[in-house]
């Protein structure tokens, strides 16, 4: 697998991203690269009638840009024209993706901050999202971190790595 | 059902929602078509059955509410969800009036879309089941085998096809040993009714206060012995048929009861005060003339015509000798599998003797009379010798006597041959033991 590189715009937990970047190594077996993207401005993918950020064009607008595998991380809301909201987004056996912290922190939610289950969430988001780049659709396996979660609830039930199926499936898609 | 095999079809003019929807549920491995009008989605319809359905109401040409009757009108079972804007609910609640399953807002919530494709599809796997079930049943329920090719039997059969997929009340009139509960049967088991059981209730079995029981149930401590609440034959008819015999035999209290059962459906169990609703279609069947009753004032005008409404008269084996050759072989094959005798037809003499006999008691005064006869034989064929009624057959009655005698006197010499046991002298005779009874008492028979 080539290298996965991870990037910020208003990302609220820059202190986490070296725990989040080893918590990927070891969980995927690749070197999970932190990068800069250039600066991008994200008000011109602000709607002012729904108050997020439309996740759809950030991709658009930084897909010119990723060289490999690359995962964005935002602490904005993000929603896409159908959906009021999503957790992140990737475009199938495509090269960007953009994950949000915003209804991934327990604080949305109106509970107190836990910062453990917010690292645990954002790197599970972030293998998610790399599968879709990787080919893989939603999987039925309820524990595997391909399985479609709609609420923090479904993410925290799920594990953080890929079942053997889905396993079987990158190598296939990928060899 | 793995989710590949449920298709889903989105009709849905606006690109993004189109687009973006198919990549969800192909994210999730659903198999999925979608088109921007109703014109290309009931193309699609003609060649495809997709299992879920997503509408949106506002399109140009036809909207999505006539879409989801289109769709309705070729797949009642069709899952269908609107999409709707907030501003227009009330046509989504509109909707699901008119049989939608369920509907979604835009922009949706991807989380509440989740839930309703997940109850959706375990709707259509639940739907599907059930289906398989009831297909399985189908075969496990054969439709009793109504013997005979003769016109009358041929109309008899060509009635219960026209009558049994409506609800309509059916009453069947035939003398004792015609076939008329079989009759019953045949009509409830192709009627929708079939999955629910067909029950029924003797009425010329029961004195006036234990039908009113058997019917209508009783309440714990509704009469001295009632230890238990108990449900009645109308409630136990909930989703089925009550088949109600000698109906002729009604008592004038307990007819007001039923006539008021059958018009509200509603009962309350003798001894209590709760109204029980119960839906059930009435099939009844007398041997008596009932006009008579009415005329008499023994029967209730009012039920008569309310039970009445589909008539099906069975001839008696005297109105249709040219079935006892087929009836015949069939009670032979019947019964040589019961017995595993080698027994395979009968004589021609034996069945012209047969086809000469009066049979007052019918269709089953017949078989029982083949099956006595299959007892008692000893060859490959049955004989004339076989039949216990060949040696009378040339008739000791005196042409003094009149029918009524002749029936007098052949029961009281059963009777006597069997030491007053009434089950045995009515499987002899051919008739049921209530016929017996009946007998005894109209003929002013007693026990010495």
């Amino acid at each position: 697998m080539e290298l996965l590189t991870l990037s910020k715009v208003e990302f609220d937990y820059e202190e986490e991203l070296t725990a989040i970047q080893s918590k990927l190594n070891s969980i995927l077996g690749v070197r999970v690269k932190l990068n800069k993207i250039r600066e991008i401005d994200l008000e011109a993918f602000y709607s002012y009638d729904r108050g997020q950020f439309n996740a759809a064009k950030i991709i658009e607008a930084i897909s010119g840009e990723c060289e490999n595998y690359h995962v964005l991380l935002t602490s904005v809301d993000l929603f896409i024209p159908i959906f009021t909201y999503v957790f992140g987004l990737a475009k199938l056996n495509g090269k960007c993706a953009v994950v949000s912290t915003h209804r991934l922190d327990n604080e949305f939610y109106g509970l107190p901050e836990n910062i453990n289950q917010l690292r645990d969430r954002i790197v599970k988001e972030v293998v998610h999202e790399l599968g879709h780049l990787l080919g893989l659709q939603h999987c039925p396996n309820y524990y595997c971190v391909m399985a479609s979660s709609t609420s923090v609830d479904e993410l925290d039930l799920k594990g953080n790595n890929y079942c053997p199926d889905c396993k079987t499936q990158i190598v296939l898609k990928n060899s | 059902m793995v989710q590949s095999q449920i298709k889903i079809l989105i009709v849905d003019d606006d690109e993004i929602v189109r687009d973006s929807l198919s990549a969800w549920f192909k994210e999730d491995g659903y198999n999925v078509d979608s088109c921007e009008n109703a014109n290309e989605a009931l193309k699609k319809i003609s060649n495809t059955n997709y299992d879920i359905y997503f509408l949106d109401i506002k399109m140009p040409g036809m909207d999505g509410i006539e879409l989801h009757k289109r769709i309705k009108n070729i797949y009642p079972d069709a899952l269908v969800m609107i999409i709707t804007a907030y501003a227009s609910v009330d046509t989504a609640v509109k909707a699901l009036k008119d049989g939608a399953f369920d509907y979604i807002t835009k922009p949706f919530d991807p989380d509440y879309l989740s839930h309703v494709v997940k109850n959706a599809v375990k709707q259509k796997i639940l739907t599907d089941e059930n289906l398989r079930l009831k297909e399985s049943l189908q075969s496990a329920l054969p439709v009793p085998e109504i013997i005979g090719s003769s016109k009358k039997m041929q109309e008899i059969k060509d009635s219960i096809k026209t009558v049994a997929p409506t609800n309509t009340t059916v009453m069947i009139r035939g003398e004792s040993g015609t076939g008329k509960e079989l009759v019953a049967q045949s009509i409830h088991l192709q009627s929708e009714r079939k999955y629910s059981q067909m029950v029924s209730v003797n009425c010329g079995a029961f004195s006036e206060s234990l039908l009113e029981s058997e019917l209508f149930g009783h309440e714990k401590g509704a009469f001295t012995g009632a230890l238990y609440r108990r449900k009645g034959k109308l409630e136990l008819a909930d989703g089925g048929t009550l088949f109600l015999d000698e109906i002729g035999a009604i008592h004038p209290k307990t007819q007001v009861e039923l006539l008021r059962v059958i018009e509200t459906k509603e009962f309350t169990r003798v001894g209590g005060s709760e109204a029980i609703k119960t839906d059930f279609r009435i099939i009844c069947a007398t041997n008596s003339n009932l006009e008579e009753d009415v005329r008499e004032g023994r029967f209730r005008e009012d039920l008569y015509y309310r039970i009445r409404v589909y008539l099906i008269e069975l001839p008696s084996l005297r109105e249709r000798i040219s079935d006892i050759p087929e009836l015949t072989q069939y009670f032979i094959d019947k019964y040589r599998r019961k017995m595993n005798k080698p027994i395979e037809g009968i004589t021609q003499e034996a069945l012209d003797l047969l086809m000469r006999k009066n049979w007052p008691g019918n269709v089953r005064e017949l078989e029982n009379a083949i099956e006595r006869a299959m007892v008692v034989s000893t060859g490959r064929e049955l004989t004339k010798d076989d039949f216990y009624f060949q040696k009378d057959e040339e008739s000791q009655i005196s042409s003094g006597l009149t029918l009524a005698d002749i029936e007098k006197q052949h029961i009281i010499t059963v009777l006597k041959e069997n030491d007053w046991n009434i089950s045995l002298a009515a499987k002899i005779l051919g008739v049921d033991r209530t016929t017996i009874y009946h007998k005894l008492k109209t003929y002013g028979i007693e026990r010495p």
